[in-house]
């Protein structure tokens, strides 16, 4: 017996939006050229900053900034891969949904066509 | 001993401030963009960044850190010596920590650094090969999901002590117009032209004002154009004077005494022009940027920016191939999710049709005829006694 329940795994939808996954994507990605600015900024001014700066100050100051600018950078690597990850996800959901749309109407095309079959064979019999 | 040029110091605590504070924005705009994106997906159909808000407030927050130790390291040196900050300051380790908080004095105990770990920034148009590296580590990481050349960012502009790195050159003025190849050119077709000379001032006066991170568009646009028509009048002034005091100097004939006359009043009047226009055009200190500036330059493209109003570099170098990729990336995991809709491989084993639950007609629409004929030919075979 046909019921909601016991209908094929294509039944279940699949929940997604392009406009939110775009959305995010951009921001990321924005995210990641705002951040390598604010890298190219520092890294240009780290050579005037330290000129003449002698001291224990400046061991840690050196010791701390090396390390931010590693993490930064690699922040950026981040920000972009997070980018690129929501945009794979997305076109996998994408194209999960229009496979599953098309796998419905097939479905329900058939279930129509064997309605009718029944329907001819219940008049003949009759 | 201790010795810094202290202003610098605090100028790159206002600076560290200004990039946490654009940061600490472009977090919260990923924030609100994760949470409308999470509340419109699904979570088997989304991908989860809500970390990544946290991780750019974390890196704030340390390079916050950095600069307010580096400011008021600044700030101990001008409360010894508040005589021009820019000169070399020096002071004996001793009175410098007396000058600093306990705070700041026990970060400094406890720090492990030596004179071995002092690091070479190199010059500001030289970068050492170890920053270097770090860029094309973080263009390597990149190339794994998308495509972005974190050196494209990131350029030379400028000469000799002005020479610095900019994230951005006007497209206008081309990658490579830097205000020496413009000087050059312009000595080549016509030294002292006050078109030329005032153009060459009015880029050069651009550039720096854009590399140094200090003045809005408008006003960068107001401070080229005053260097340009000063220079460029000056120019013109001086080499009409050059050559009026010529004519009345030397009379005609005397070629040395003209050229004299015309090369010394040139060289002290272009002195005279650059404190004119020095007087109405002031300069900001070295590591020196506006708050707002850098601010803008972190947080350029906001949401909601209009694509006409995004440069085409970070379309076409960073957002296009990002989303190439993942497009990629994404096709490649639907189909490993899906092995068994390949028709050639359904047309071998129909029994994968039934164990999916495949539609008949789905199945009769996707697998081409050839394939069809192909499976009737098999099972006719395997009929066959």
């Amino acid at each position: 017996m046909e019921s909601p329940l016991n209908r094929p795994w294509y039944f279940d939808e699949v929940v997604h939006d392009d406009d939110t996954a775009h959305e995010v994507t951009h921001t990321l990605a924005f995210g990641a050229i705002g951040l390598a600015e604010a890298l190219a900024i520092l890294e240009a001014d780290m050579p005037v900053v330290v000129e003449d700066w002698e001291g224990r100050a400046r061991w840690v100051f050196d010791e701390e900034m090396r390390g931010i600018l590693a993490s930064g950078h690699q922040l950026v690597a981040v920000l972009q891969a997070a980018g690129a990850s929501v945009t794979a996800t997305q076109e996998s959901a994408s194209r999960e949904a229009q496979l599953r749309a098309e796998l419905r109407d097939a479905y329900w095309a058939e279930q129509a066509e064997r309605a009718e079959r029944a329907g001819r064979a219940a008049v003949g019999q009759g | 001993m201790a010795s810094a040029r202290p202003q610098r110091l605090v100028h790159l605590a206002e600076t560290t401030d200004a990039i946490a504070d654009a940061l600490v924005t472009r977090a919260g705009w990923i924030e609100d963009d994760w949470q409308a994106y999470s509340l419109r997906n699904a979570t088997e159909w989304r991908f989860d960044l809500s970390d990544v808000p946290d991780a750019v407030r974390a890196w704030a927050r340390t390079l916050r850190s950095i600069g307010e130790f580096t400011g008021a390291v600044g700030a101990a040196f001008l409360e010894a010596d508040s005589d021009d900050g820019d000169d070399v300051h020096d002071l004996s380790q001793r009175r410098l920590y007396e000058l600093l908080s306990a705070d700041l004095r026990g970060i400094i105990d406890e720090s492990r650094a030596s004179r071995h770990d002092q690091v070479d920034w190199g010059e500001p148009d030289d970068p050492p090969a170890w920053l270097e590296a770090l860029q094309v580590g973080a263009m390597v990481i990149g190339h794994v999901g998308e495509g972005f050349d974190a050196l494209d960012t990131a350029y030379v502009i400028g000469t000799g002590s002005a020479t610095r790195w900019s994230p951005e050159t006007p497209a206008v003025l081309g990658r490579f117009a830097t205000p020496t190849a413009f000087r050059n050119f312009s000595r080549l077709f016509g030294a002292g032209d006050a078109a030329l000379s005032g153009t060459t001032a009015a880029l050069t006066q651009q550039q720096a004002d854009a590399a140094s991170l200090n003045y809005t568009d408008g006003e960068i646009a107001r401070r080229s154009t005053t260097r340009g028509v000063i220079e460029g009048g000056g120019a013109l002034v001086t080499g009409l004077g050059g050559w009026l005091a010529a004519s009345a100097a030397c009379g005609p004939g005397a070629p040395v005494c003209a050229v004299g006359v015309i090369v010394v009043l040139g060289t002290s009047g272009n002195k005279v022009v650059d404190w004119v226009a020095d007087r109405f055009i002031d300069s900001p200190d070295p590591a020196e940027h506006d708050h707002e500036v850098v601010e803008d330059r972190v947080d350029a493209i906001a949401p909601g920016t209009r694509l006409r109003d995004i440069p085409d570099w970070m379309i076409d170098d960073v957002v296009g191939p990002l989303e190439n990729a993942g497009e990629d990336a994404g096709a490649a995991a639907f189909e490993s999710r899906h092995p068994y809709l390949d028709p050639g491989t359904l047309a071998d084993n129909l029994v994968l049709a039934d164990d999916h639950a495949l539609p008949d007609r789905w199945v009769l629409q996707n697998v081409p005829l050839q394939d069809w004929f192909q499976v009737s030919t098999d099972l006719t075979l395997a009929e066959t006694p």
